[in-house]
């Protein structure tokens, strides 16, 4: 027969095996093989010089209070698995213990995954820590076992207590909730903290060590809100999940919001209503509504910093280049996104997805493009360079797209 | 009260499996849902809660489960061992267990007798034709299957009260058939069934008493004949007519 312990068992393994599958999709051997497996033998060669001769640059940095305010937000995004599920709705609402049982080995396994986590970043910082800031052993474990704990405390808290107010007075005692906690981690683990001693390690451990317990039993004892910890354990089962497997398209994440945060009354963006445009529309929208959005800005700021990088000259070379390859990645998630059920429902021409296709293409390529002739132009000649620069790009543009037809009448244009 | 709201209390000494006072109920106390609510279900009877979408329906339910942030009122189960089972609209299962390691996990957290839940699980499954897909992962079954195995685990518990919500939908005719003459078998044990529906004349033949609900109150309450009364309408007139005049 099953037992809480057993059930706790099973769930957990199923959940690994999924994390496994998704990292490797997301992983697979040529992300090794290019990417992963150089970056590990040059990160490893630069992490062992560190150690031998920690250069001047890296002496001067606060590796210490770095690492500590680093660790902020992913110490705020943690929160405790409970390992309680939609279908617990079945059998387990009236058995109480059973809930408790999960929700009470999803604590203890969060805290040991906490732990486990948090020894990246300060393996990673060692020789910082050790040969720059100057730390000692005592001191570094101090740091970690004082990081684990705040960790572990926001984790529970942020997860149980269902604070007594809504809407901006709640916005605004979360605020007061995170600002006391966040001031609890950093003032001792700061620089002035944990090497002045006894004096501050004692009581700030004890505190610390006394809100992890307090709100572990707290939560216990207030037992499970049951569909608000359903959805907050599947949100974060599913964040890493979704967002390894978004990036290897095979998965779409679900919006969870009510009504989109951009084009929030479903406007038209064409004049048109012929098919191309509506379709051109339709892909717009769907793409900077979707999660690959982010891709397309990390993609547009990574440019933009090497254009600054580089010689002035070579933008010449460089736009193109990121151009074509976003165009090739745009074509790619164009393909993906015509596949989709609802779309490759209608039986589109070839036309006029492909007119549909380079209409979008034209739009979503548009704004990198500026931003990357406004810096070619202000990284060459100045500020006023950027700004001319601007119409130029955009002419070329819809001139190489031809959208730029002097007398002719335009396919679609953006509605106003 | 506030919070969980379901209670094992003294309506078993009343003859009641499910006894409901609802003062007011929803999500949070300056969003409420549901206000002043009350029935209860006696063993054998079985009572059909229905009216329009978003009329509360739902959020009844809820809160019977102890499911709803805000409750002010009183839930109580009754019955020999105050144990309900829910059969909730959309199938939800464990996508890692067969069909059969639903039905165990069902009988351990009841602490059930394994032997009797190998006899009466087989025969369960046989009734609703699953037998073949007993190891199976629910993730292969159709809508209708979940369904089913939504209906053997309730059935499986041989609980005091159903809470039953829209069990028809997906079910082909033979299965609708065999749910409700598993039902009547139940309500001859002595089980109560809450059953929110929007299939009427179903409900019409099955129900016998109704609580029909509009914009989160009771509109109606009580036999057919006292919908009816309430509703204004002749002494032949169907549910549906009565549904139509008060919502």
């Amino acid at each position: 027969m099953m037992t809480p312990g057993r059930l706790f068992r099973i769930r957990l393994k199923f959940r690994l095996k999924e994390q496994w599958k998704a990292w490797n999709s997301a992983l697979d051997w040529t992300v090794w093989l290019y990417i992963l497996v150089p970056a590990l033998l040059v990160g490893g060669g630069f992490y062992r010089d560190f150690w031998l001769e920690m250069p001047e640059w890296a002496e001067k940095a606060p590796w210490r209070a770095g690492l500590a305010i680093a660790l902020l937000l992913p110490m705020i995004m943690g929160r405790v698995r409970v390992f309680v599920e939609e279908a617990d709705r079945l059998f387990m609402l009236q058995k109480k213990e059973w809930l408790l049982g999960l929700k009470r080995r999803g604590m203890l396994y969060t805290a040991c995954v906490q732990a486990a986590l948090l020894l990246i970043p300060f393996a990673l910082l060692l020789p910082f820590l050790v040969r720059a800031e100057g730390m000692g052993g005592l001191e570094i474990v101090q740091m970690y076992a004082y990081t684990w704990l705040a960790s572990l405390t926001w984790s529970i808290v942020s997860q149980w207590v269902d604070l007594p107010a809504r809407g901006w007075r709640k916005w605004l005692l979360e605020g007061c909730c995170l600002a006391v906690w966040a001031a609890a981690y950093l003032v001792p683990a700061l620089p002035l903290g944990f090497g002045q001693g006894a004096a501050v390690t004692v009581p700030a451990f004890a505190v610390m060590a006394a809100a992890a317990a307090a709100s572990a039993y707290g939560s216990l004892r207030s037992g499970i809100r049951f569909e608000a910890e359903v959805k907050q354990d599947r949100d974060v089962r599913n964040r890493s999940t979704e967002f390894l497997l978004s990036q290897t398209g095979n998965v779409r994440p679900l919006s969870k919001r009510k009504r989109p945060l951009l084009f929030r009354r479903s406007q038209r963006l064409f004049k048109g209503a012929d098919t191309a445009s509506v379709l051109a529309e339709m892909r717009i929208k769907a793409f900077v509504r979707s999660s690959v959005v982010r891709i397309w800005f990390g993609y547009t700021s990574v440019c933009a910093t090497a254009i600054l990088a580089a010689p002035p000259s070579a933008s010449v070379v460089l736009i193109p280049a990121f151009a074509y390859v976003g165009a090739s990645w745009l074509r790619a998630q164009w393909e993906q996104w015509k596949a989709e059920e609802y779309i490759a429902h209608f039986g589109w021409s070839a036309e006029a997805a492909a007119q549909a296709a380079a209409l979008s293409r034209f739009w979503l390529l548009l704004p990198p493009l500026l931003i990357w002739s406004a810096f070619a132009g202000a990284h060459a000649f100045g500020l006023w360079a950027a700004i001319s620069a601007l119409p130029v790009c955009a002419a070329v543009w819809a001139l190489l797209n031809g959208r730029l037809r002097v007398g002719g009448p335009r396919q679609a244009a953006f509605k106003k | 009260m506030t919070g969980h709201a379901t209670e094992t209390g003294p309506a078993a000494a009343r003859d009641e499996v499910l006894k409901l006072d609802i003062e007011e109920a929803g999500y949070d106390a300056d969003k409420t849902i549901i206000r002043n609510i009350s029935l209860r279900v006696k063993p054998g009877e079985l009572v059909g809660l229905i009216g329009p979408n978003g009329a509360g329906k739902s959020t009844t339910v809820k809160t019977i489960l102890g499911l709803m942030n805000h409750v002010k009122g009183q839930v109580e189960l009754g019955g020999r061992h105050k144990r309900y089972a829910y059969v909730p609209e959309q199938p939800v299962y464990y996508e890692y267990m067969t069909l059969w390691e639903h039905l165990l996990l069902a009988a351990s957290v009841y602490d059930l007798d394994e032997s009797d839940v190998e006899v009466k699980g087989e025969r369960l499954l046989e009734r609703f034709r699953l037998t073949e897909q007993k190891h199976h992962y629910p993730t292969s079954f159709s809508k209708g299957m979940q369904q089913k195995l939504m209906l053997i685990a309730a059935f499986l518990l041989e609980p005091d009260v159903y809470i039953v919500d829209e069990p028809f939908v997906g079910l082909d005719p033979r299965a609708t058939s065999d749910f409700l003459e598993l039902l009547h078998d139940e309500l001859r044990r002595g089980a109560g069934v809450l059953m929110s529906t929007h299939v009427l004349d179903t409900a019409e033949k099955i129900c016998g008493s109704f609580v029909l609900l509009s914009g989160g109150s009771v509109v109606a309450q009580g036999s057919l004949a006292q919908v009816r009364e309430k509703a204004g309408c002749g002494a032949d007139a169907a549910l549906s007519e009565c549904f139509l005049a008060l919502t």
